[in-house]
């Protein structure tokens, strides 16, 4: 029962190849749609029996029925945002929906497995659909982002597999579990850095976050989108799963180091950027900060990052419909005056950026709330008040944009906007449900999985 | 019904989402009646409340988000007041902007009622999550209302206000966390925490956060300098609600909140409150003094007035306490007519500066005497509502400490002074411009604006005893909360009565 979420995904992505061959990229967009909404399917049907299975190589425990749960919801929304997308930046449509269903196949195998060579096989899955994301704009920046993030991928993908080999050294196995991170020999030490430093560079937390900006500014707008969230949610559970080496003592500076970091340095340095894909690259190097703070609690973290990554997902995802609405005019300045030009798609934007910068009663405030809780819980007071600081600091960008929308004058026309309105709605819907009437998700999370 | 109370504004400005923008007199129409029906909500309750007993009636408690963070809403006698001037002051400055709001005016009605759902939420909640809720909702709807309907610095203006309240803001929310995962059974209510005994360093440190959060709202000196900026750029409406509600909240939270929750930290720092709310007081009045333009000027009448209400509330003297509660809501009438008044000025002259403005009592006669009734009782003239508030802060300050005392009443000398002077440099002399001879005389609308708060400065100067009475119980209760404990009082008594 387990495989077959993924068994559909990867067919339905296998059919659309072939039908985009011969029958037009239309085909290859139902496929995918259908994949990803059978998928979702499968996956809340595989509720039960829960379990390992082939070997006990993947399983489907709550926290991994979760994860994939939402990244299929995620996936789904990027597909819905790409649909509003300007096509006419010469992407070819039926690449986009094949390569976004094939990296979250590789998503789900990396949230849904404690054997790392299978983790290492859903990263590699998903990085490398990933790369080809990032260059389909064909233009010389699309093409950056695309090299940048693959060499750079690689180099993130040979520490992973280094430290593999170090975990097989310390442990004799190369399942997950809490001996091995516990083992004070200098291999598993070293084991656990080089396995958790690979993942930080996919959720890009300080100092393995150089990658970002580029490769956000460079990639379609609602590929940025899908970097910005599925990715993250994928290295982030495959991180709580290694949470025991996190939180080992020798370890535990570094995190905490990266998390302060990414939090100041991505907001302070987001202060400063024109250009909002830029923007948000920084801003997502900061909720990765944000999260890390959840990371350090060990397994009673989990169900607050869950939470928190899908209040994040959403709220980056709703933005992002936005921004790709605008057909790739990225400077603030093309933001001006967008209140009168399109007031909807401001207002939306608006939005999803309040809730970025956590004000109630949107989701973004609950999830801080409860992240910073855990985290002062745990006595981690000093970094709960950098944490809310640093949210300071984000309000002043978040909001001017806000600014440029609604209180500066724009040109009249010369605009061309396609919107996915419904990639939209489904973003607030869940915005505003995670914020006001969260018990029920909340509860859900907290016996299945904290 | 009180959840009524504050929600149905949000509900309208959701409803307004989907009208289209061009039935002006619609929206309007609508808005003003659903900022209005609060109002009658809130008199409902006022005559069913029982002013004998002290705590939270009407209560309302709904199970939320789990673990201790509860939906709870009521009000005391001092909620009460606060929740009417609310819902008293909110339909009056929707009124006032319906000729002085050209564009946009769809969104603006929508920010003006959820406004007003955040004001009535941060009065009416029970717990301390839900009145972070709205403390920090209400900025939302404040910071499109400055920046896009505001003069020419509206920019700076609103980020700068936004900002500002987001540090003390942030910060309180450490404490409140500190305090969801500290108190037992998760329990947030206001009455629970008060009987939580906190080890003395951390209250410094909680008290400090939560002041901070309080200070730049009220504002004391030096946190007040978001306060002439936000006002002055602020349309007509937003600094209305700005002066007669927000800076409330700062008086408001101290009362509620910093006080009563730290008493060993907030005896410990008494000293330099009480300097601080003086130092605002003269220093209010003296920048007051030398403002050129006239809503400026009322801006930094606030700073001045609110020291007098925050000197009253920190003494801790039951006539001083009862004041500063009393004066915030005189404050709240008065400011919030002087401002009405000088946004309908404006709206005829273009110009606030006074150095252009002058003899405008010839053609606009009601106007003048209108003003001159809302100065009188801005200055506190025997017989309107703020000679009350004052002379018992004065009464209660010189009972504790005789200096505090004659800086307060420094504070009036002061005030008098500069409003007086405001009003003769505005109506009296020669008209500066002979075009303002054929300004137009007030209209109805407006004259239906002002009579309710006129009527109200007579009742509550004539007969406070009906206001007073609603919340005496409530205020004699949290300030024997906060002396209770560790005996503040005497120490301060004892100290003053040298």
């Amino acid at each position: 029962m387990g495989l077959i979420p993924l068994l559909i995904l990867v067919g339905f992505a296998v059919l659309a190849i072939i039908f985009d061959l011969f029958l037009g990229r239309w085909w290859a967009k139902i496929f995918s749609y259908i994949g990803v909404a059978l998928a979702t399917g499968g996956e809340v049907m595989a509720w039960s029996p829960r379990g390992k299975f082939l070997s006990g190589l993947l399983l489907q425990d709550p926290v991994g029925i979760f994860s994939a749960a939402l990244i299929l919801i995620f996936t789904f929304i990027v597909f819905l945002t790409a649909d509003g997308y300007d096509l006419k930046s010469g992407i070819r449509e039926g690449e986009l929906y094949i390569l976004l269903a094939l990296s979250t196949a590789g998503a789900l195998v990396m949230v849904t497995t404690r054997h790392l060579l299978v983790a290492f096989l859903g990263m590699e899955i998903l990085s490398v659909a990933n790369y080809a994301l990032a260059g389909l704009r064909r233009d010389n920046l699309s093409r950056e982002a695309s090299v940048k993030y693959a060499l750079l991928g690689v180099f993130a993908s040979s520490f992973f597999v280094l430290g593999i080999g170090f975990y097989y050294g310390a442990g004799g196995s190369l399942f997950i579990d809490a001996k091995v991170a516990a083992n004070p020999s200098p291999l598993a030490l070293g084991a656990g850095l080089l396995l958790v430093s690979a993942l930080m560079f996919k959720v890009s937390l300080f100092p393995f976050h150089f990658w970002t900006p580029d490769v956000y500014q460079g990639s379609p707008s609602p590929v940025t989108g899908y970097f910005s969230v599925v990715t993250k949610i994928a290295a982030f559970v495959l991180l709580l799963r290694l949470s025991d080496f996190i939180i080992r003592p020798e370890f535990r500076w570094f995190l905490v180091a990266s998390a302060v970091l990414s939090m100041i340095y991505g907001n302070f340095v987001a202060l400063k950027q024109t250009d909002i894909k830029r923007l948000m690259a920084y801003s997502s190097i900061s909720h990765a900060g944000y999260m890390a703070l959840a990371l350090l609690l060990g397994k009673q973290g989990g169900w607050v990052l869950l939470f928190y990554l899908a209040v994040y997902g959403f709220m980056n995802l709703g933005a992002f419909a936005v921004i790709s609405s605008m057909a790739e005019k990225n400077s603030l300045e093309d933001y001006r005056g967008l209140s009168r030009l399109n007031p909807p798609l401001a207002a939306f934007l608006a939005f999803f950026l309040i809730s970025l910068a956590g004000f109630p009663p949107t989701a973004g405030f609950l999830g801080k709330f409860l992240l910073f809780s855990e985290a002062g819980g745990a006595g981690y007071w000093s970094l709960v008040v950098v944490a809310v600081l640093a949210t300071l600091v984000s309000v002043y960008y978040y909001l001017r944009v806000v600014l440029y929308m609604y209180m500066k004058q724009g040109e009249e026309g010369g605009y061309y906007f396609s919107t996915s309105i419904l990639a939209m709605f489904i973003s607030l819907f869940f915005v505003l449900e995670l914020g006001i009437f969260p018990s029920t998700i909340l509860s859900f999370l907290k016996v299945f999985v904290g | 019904m009180i959840s009524a109370l504050i929600f149905l504004p949000a509900a309208a400005a959701i409803f307004l989402l989907f009208v289209p923008e061009e039935k002006n007199r619609f929206i309007k129409g609508f808005s003003l009646i659903f900022s209005s029906l609060p109002l009658f909500l809130g008199l409902w309750l006022l005559a069913r409340f029982d002013p004998t007993y002290p705590l939270p009636q009407f209560a309302e408690v709904a199970r939320w988000i789990g673990s201790g963070l509860f939906y709870h809403v009521g009000a005391d006698g001092i909620s009460l007041m606060l929740l009417l001037l609310t819902s008293f002051l909110s339909p009056l400055a929707v009124a006032s902007s319906f000729n002085y709001i050209k564009e946009r005016q769809k969104e603006y009605y929508i920010m003006l009622l959820l406004l007003q759902t955040g004001m009535a939420g941060v009065f009416a909640a029970q717990n301390l999550f839900l009145f972070y809720i709205f403390w920090e909702a209400m900025l939302i709807p404040m910071y499109f209302l400055i920046g896009i309907w505001g003069g020419e610095r509206k920019l700076y203006a609103t980020v700068k206000f936004v900002l500002y309240t987001m540090v003390g803001s942030l910060l309180m929310l450490v404490g409140i966390i500190y305090f969801w995962k500290t108190s037992p059974g998760h329990s947030l209510y206001f009455y629970n925490l008060y009987s939580l005994n906190i080890p003395p360093g951390t209250q410094i440190l909680l008290f400090l956060a939560f002041a901070l959060a309080f200070a730049i709202k009220v504002p004391l000196f030096p946190f007040h300098t978001w306060l002439p900026d936000a006002h002055t750029e602020a349309p007509t409406a937003g600094s209305v609600l700005l002066a007669g509600v927000l800076l409330k909240m700062g008086g408001y939270g101290f009362l509620r909140l910093a006080m009563p929750l730290f008493p060993y930290a907030f005896r410990l720092f008494l000293p330099y409150l009480v300097v601080l709310a003086i130092v605002s007081i003269i220093y209010g009045a003296a920048m007051a003094f030398v403002q050129e333009d006239a809503k400026r000027l009322v801006a930094y009448s606030s700073v001045s007035h609110l020291g007098v209400v925050m000197l009253g509330l920190f003494l801790l003297s039951f006539k001083s306490y009862m004041g500063g509660i009393y004066q915030m809501l005189n404050h709240g009438l008065s400011t919030g007519a002087l401002f009405l008044l000088i946004g309908m000025l404006y709206e005829r002259t273009h110009t606030r500066d006074m150095g252009k403005l002058g003899g405008l009592a010839k053609p606009l006669p009601a106007l003048a005497a209108f003003l001159s009734v809302t100065v009188f009782s801005s200055i506190g003239l025997p017989g309107l509502n703020g000679f009350v508030g004052e002379f018992l802060v004065f009464l209660g300050s010189f009972q504790v400490s005789k200096t505090a005392g004659a800086f307060a009443a420094l504070g009036v000398i002061l005030s008098a002074v500069y409003l007086l002077w405001m009003y003769r440099r505005v109506m009296q002399g020669p008209v500066k411009n002979p075009a303002y001879m054929d300004l137009p005389g007030m209209s109805l609308r407006e004259i239906l604006i002002m009579v309710p708060i006129v009527i109200l400065f007579f009742w509550m100067g004539i007969y406070p005893r009906f206001f007073m009475g609603k919340f005496e119980k409530s205020a004699r209760f949290m300030m024997e909360i906060t002396q209770q404990k560790y005996k503040i009082v005497s120490i301060v008594e004892q100290g003053g009565a040298k």
